[in-house]
C-alpha cells in the first residue's frame, strides 16, 4: 500500500491473512481514520490517509492536556 | 502512493497550563516527584507499573518499575536545566515497544516560567511525531500484526475503542 493505493485483493496475497481477515483489518483501520477508501468499479481500493499524524497528534493533544491537569492538581497540593 | 512529509506532522502538540506553585516546586513535582501524577495507565511494561521515574540528568534514563521487579525504558533526558527545562526523548514505537534509537523519537519540551504573581506557566511542546512513522509503515505493521490489533493501533487505542462502543 505504500506505493499506491490497492484493492483487498492484492493485499491479501501480500499479506498471510484471509481476504475477509484484511478487510475486517481495513474497516478497523478506516474507522481509525488511518486509511481511506474509494470504490473503483466492483472493487474498493484502499490507500494510507495522509492525515494519519493528524491522528497522533490528536491523541497526545488529549493525553497531554489530561496528563497536565493531573500535574497542576499535584503541584498545587500542599507541600 | 508516495508519503510525503505533510504539513501537520511538523507541527507540534503544544500545551500550556499555569501553576500556582513557584517554578522551582513546578520543576520538581513534573521531574523529580514524576511518579506522583503521571497517570498510572501510561507504561509500556507487561505488568502492572509500581512506580514512574526521570533521572535527573541530562543523558539520565526515563523508566517505569513494574510490580513483577522488572524495568521498562521509555524515554531519555535531553535537557536537565532546572528549574526552567526539561526535554525528554519520547522513545516508544507504533508497537508499544522501546525504541533505542533517537532519530526515531519524538521529543516532550516543557519549559517553566515566573509570572509576575508567583505562579508558574508551563509550556509543553510535543514536536518531531513523524518520527515515529505514523505512515505507510505503521499501517503495514498493523496489517501485518497476528491479531490486527497491535502496530499504531494501540496507540488510538483509546480512539479506536470509542468508534467500536
Amino acid at each position: 500500500m505504500d506505493e499506491g493505493p490497492l484493492p483487498v485483493g492484492e493485499l491479501a496475497r501480500e499479506f498471510p491473512m484471509s481476504r475477509p481477515a484484511i478487510s475486517q483489518h481495513l474497516r478497523v483501520l478506516k474507522r481509525a481514520d488511518l486509511v481511506t477508501d474509494r470504490a473503483e468499479g466492483a472493487r474498493r481500493v484502499y490507500a494510507v490517509n495522509p492525515d494519519a499524524i493528524a491522528s497522533l497528534r490528536k491523541y497526545f493533544d488529549g493525553f497531554w492536556t489530561r496528563a497536565l491537569a493531573a500535574f497542576k492538581k499535584r503541584a498545587e497540593e500542599d507541600d | 502512493m508516495t508519503m510525503t512529509t505533510d504539513q501537520a506532522a511538523e507541527v507540534p502538540v503544544r500545551k500550556s497550563i499555569t501553576v500556582k506553585a513557584s517554578v522551582e516546586r513546578a520543576f520538581r513535582v513534573y521531574a523529580e516527584e514524576f511518579d506522583t501524577w503521571w497517570p498510572r495507565s501510561h507504561h509500556i511494561g507487561k505488568a502492572p507499573m509500581k512506580k514512574a521515574i526521570i533521572e535527573g540528568r541530562a543523558g539520565g534514563r526515563c523508566y517505569t518499575e513494574q510490580t513483577d521487579g522488572t524495568d521498562c525504558d521509555w524515554g531519555t533526558v535531553l535537557v536537565w536545566d532546572p528549574p526552567h527545562r526539561l526535554v525528554l526523548a519520547w522513545q516508544i514505537d507504533g508497537k508499544w515497544q522501546y525504541e533505542p534509537d533517537l532519530a526515531k523519537s519524538s521529543e516532550v519540551d516543557v519549559r517553566f516560567t515566573e509570572q509576575p504573581d508567583g505562579s508558574t506557566r508551563v509550556d509543553l511542546e510535543h514536536r518531531y511525531l513523524s518520527r515515529h512513522g505514523a505512515d505507510e509503515s505503521a499501517v503495514r505493521t498493523a496489517i501485518e500484526s497476528p491479531n490486527g490489533w497491535s502496530g499504531v493501533l494501540q496507540l488510538f487505542a483509546e480512539r479506536v475503542a470509542a468508534v467500536a462502543s
